[in-house]
């Protein structure tokens, strides 16, 4: 397993080499001149010119990649220049918002989806499958950005239940955390619950009918556990691979869900850089989201050993 | 053999399936015992319902689509279309177990073989996660793997054909059951493991004492194993006999084309006979007897009325009514 995990991660490498170019591309993509921003408006071509020779980019497009991409490998991922505090240190700081937001909109789904799934699978066509069937297309058709306004406006407003904006760090208060993290995660998470819904009921109605699960009622199991052990380690295979998609998705997700909360995470600090044009902050963060999507792929691989053995590394 | 009390008693058993033209019957009115100990067959062609009747004994058919709609499976005297889910968990796989054909579907792909013997002894006899396992390496010991204690932890795509179908006896054989019945066990496997797997089932039997159902459209086999036959066509048993009686002298026209339609060495160039025409739908019976569109000596009586399974001689009994009047040949 060891081995397995140690290929994987060697053969992340050529893609992260071509992700590198293609966010070093960015410099060179987006109209407008950064020494003339950092310059200022009335600054003469002379003190442009310096600009640029201060920061390299009158040096070939090649050889201002390899010096970026040698600092970023050793973790310099530059100065932003809104703020001159260094990228790494600005996207450490504000990353545990975003993945706690993520995880718990993953939680969130899961606690959701999984009975919801098994319930309707193993109950197929009956009513209480198709309330679940109804409940998962509301939960595709509300866009984010309308159910996280509505629950702020009914459960933080109306109702002042849960704070509307704001974030505490889970290292402070638990209770806190939660109270602040929970209609965020919900919104992120809903959508999710009901596509991993929707999979994993599918998958069950299909392994309900399988071979084995006879075997195992044959063999005098209680329905619970034919259920929770025989079909349900089957049906999660293709939940899991949609679940790795999801948490892709997510991550996007937050750039309007921190944005509508107010949670100071990477999503809110993604369109800020965009709008004070803070290139070096903008390659970092997609550096940083680009490394968080592959791991959890990663991770989504390895899974799929424990639940098929027939993949599994030998 | 069929003296005292039959461990298994199935009693006038109808399954109806539900299919685009209506509610069509499969198993039509089947009875039949199977004595403490004895192996009876149940033989047919595909379609015939002997699969359905073996789910029907285990409470497996599924429903929908099917559904009972008569008759009574009387295990030692207990009534198994009566009895609640949590009385039948007691029975499967602990007093009636089941191999079914295909090894490869039939095991869990995600678990261990040895999980998956050792959780059936778990729940019928109550015991821990390790001397579970170690009835596991016993029994599959017992069918002849190799170095059971290593390969208890292997998964179901780690073994062969046969060694699946071994581990799959094994599981059915954990908790000693009264009454095996045996779906095709062996159709799925090469012809030589086919012969090893009969064996190792006939000797299993012998050694536990238990009664077999043993479910096969092939007759070469239950000439191997069987003590006595119900032979199936369209739902319904159209012959019940010895094994021996069968063989030598068929009392139904349909038990003569299958024993004449049997493969035998030294008829090399011959051409193969065939039972003629294919069988019936099971929305599209055929009034009279089912079998007389394909049958030989069929006559304008036949299509009267449905025959009834009389007794033709003792301890064999025919669905036929010119069973009488005709002389039918068996296997030479």
């Amino acid at each position: 397993m060891p081995r397995f995990i140690l290929q994987r991660l060697l053969a992340l490498i050529p893609l992260l080499l071509i992700v590198s170019l293609l966010v070093f591309s960015l410099v060179l993509l987006i109209p407008g001149d950064p020494a003339y921003l950092l310059a200022g408006e009335d600054a003469t071509p002379e003190e442009v010119a310096a600009i640029r020779t201060e920061m390299g980019l009158d040096e070939p497009v090649l050889v201002r990649y390899g010096k970026w991409l040698i600092a970023v490998v050793q973790g310099d991922l530059g100065t932003s220049l809104f703020s001159d505090q260094p990228v790494l240190d600005v996207i450490l700081e504000r990353l545990p918002v975003t993945l706690s937001l993520a995880v718990a909109a993953i939680l969130i789904a899961l606690t959701i989806s999984i009975p919801a799934g098994i319930v309707s699978g193993t109950r197929a066509g009956t009513r209480i499958d198709r309330a679940v069937t109804v409940g998962s297309s509301i939960g595709l058709a509300l866009p984010n950005f309308w159910l996280g306004l509505m629950l702020v406006l009914v459960l933080a407003i109306w109702n002042p239940w849960f704070p509307a904006t704001g974030y505490t760090p889970l290292s402070e208060s638990l209770a806190d955390w939660w109270r602040h993290i929970l209609l965020p995660a919900f919104t992120l998470g809903l959508s999710a619950s009901a596509i991993l819904t929707r999979q994993l009921r599918g998958a069950m109605i299909e392994v309900m009918q399988l071979d084995y699960v006879r075997t195992a009622r044959a063999k005098g199991l209680p329905h619970r556990r034919v259920v929770a052990k025989h079909a349900l380690k089957n049906a999660a295979i293709p939940m899991v691979t949609i679940l790795g998609l999801q948490v892709n998705g997510l991550l996007g997700g937050t750039v309007i869900v921190e944005q509508i909360f107010g949670m100071p995470g990477i999503g809110q600090l993604a369109v800020a850089s965009v709008f004070t044009r803070d290139l070096p902050m903008i390659q970092g963060v997609v550096i940083m989201a680009v490394f968080v999507a592959v791991l959890v792929n990663l991770v989504v691989d390895i899974s799929y050993g424990y639940f098929n053995p027939k993949v599994r590394p030998r | 053999m069929t003296a005292a009390a039959p461990i298994l008693s199935v009693e006038r058993l109808s399954v109806e399936f539900l299919t685009d033209r209506g509610w069509a019957t499969v198993v039509d009115d089947v009875s039949f015992d199977v004595a403490r100990g004895e192996t009876l067959g149940l033989v047919g062609e595909s379609g015939s319902g002997k699969t359905v009747t073996s789910l029907a004994i285990m409470q497996l058919v599924p429903m929908p689509p099917g559904r009972f709609s008569g008759g009574r499976i009387l295990f030692e005297g207990t009534d198994l279309v009566e009895l609640p889910e949590k009385g039948l968990q007691r029975v499967r796989g602990n007093e009636i177990a089941m191999v079914f054909q295909e090894s490869m579907t039939s095991l869990n792909p995600a678990f261990t073989i040895g999980d998956q013997i050792a959780e059936a002894v778990r729940v019928h006899r109550g015991i821990g996660r390790r001397p579970a396992l170690d009835r596991a390496v016993e029994v599959l010991d017992l069918v002849g793997i190799p170095s059971p204690r290593e390969r208890v932890h292997a998964y179901p795509h780690e073994f062969s054909g046969g060694m699946r179908q071994r581990a799959a006896i094994a599981m059915a054989l954990a908790c000693e059951p009264k009454l095996l019945i045996a779906d095709e066990p062996t159709t799925a496997l090469d012809v030589t493991v086919q012969a090893q797997v009969l064996t190792l089932l006939r000797e299993l039997q012998q050694r536990f004492g238990m009664a077999m159902l043993f479910i096969t459209h092939n007759l070469g086999v239950v000439a191997d194993i069987c003590d006595r036959v119900a032979v199936m066509y369209a739902g319904q048993i159209v012959e019940v006999a010895g094994v021996d009686a069968l063989f030598q002298a068929p009392g139904h026209p349909y038990t003569e084309g299958l024993l004449q339609a049997m493969p035998q060495l030294g008829r090399r160039g011959e051409p193969l006979a065939v039972v003629p025409g294919v069988p019936p739908m099971p929305w599209a019976m055929p009034a009279g007897c089912r079998f007389h569109p394909r049958c030989a000596y069929a006559e304008p009586a036949c299509t009267a009325g449905p025959p009834k399974l009389d007794t033709t001689r003792p301890g064999q009994a025919s669905r036929c009514a010119r069973s009488a009047s005709i002389t039918l040949r068996g296997s030479d």
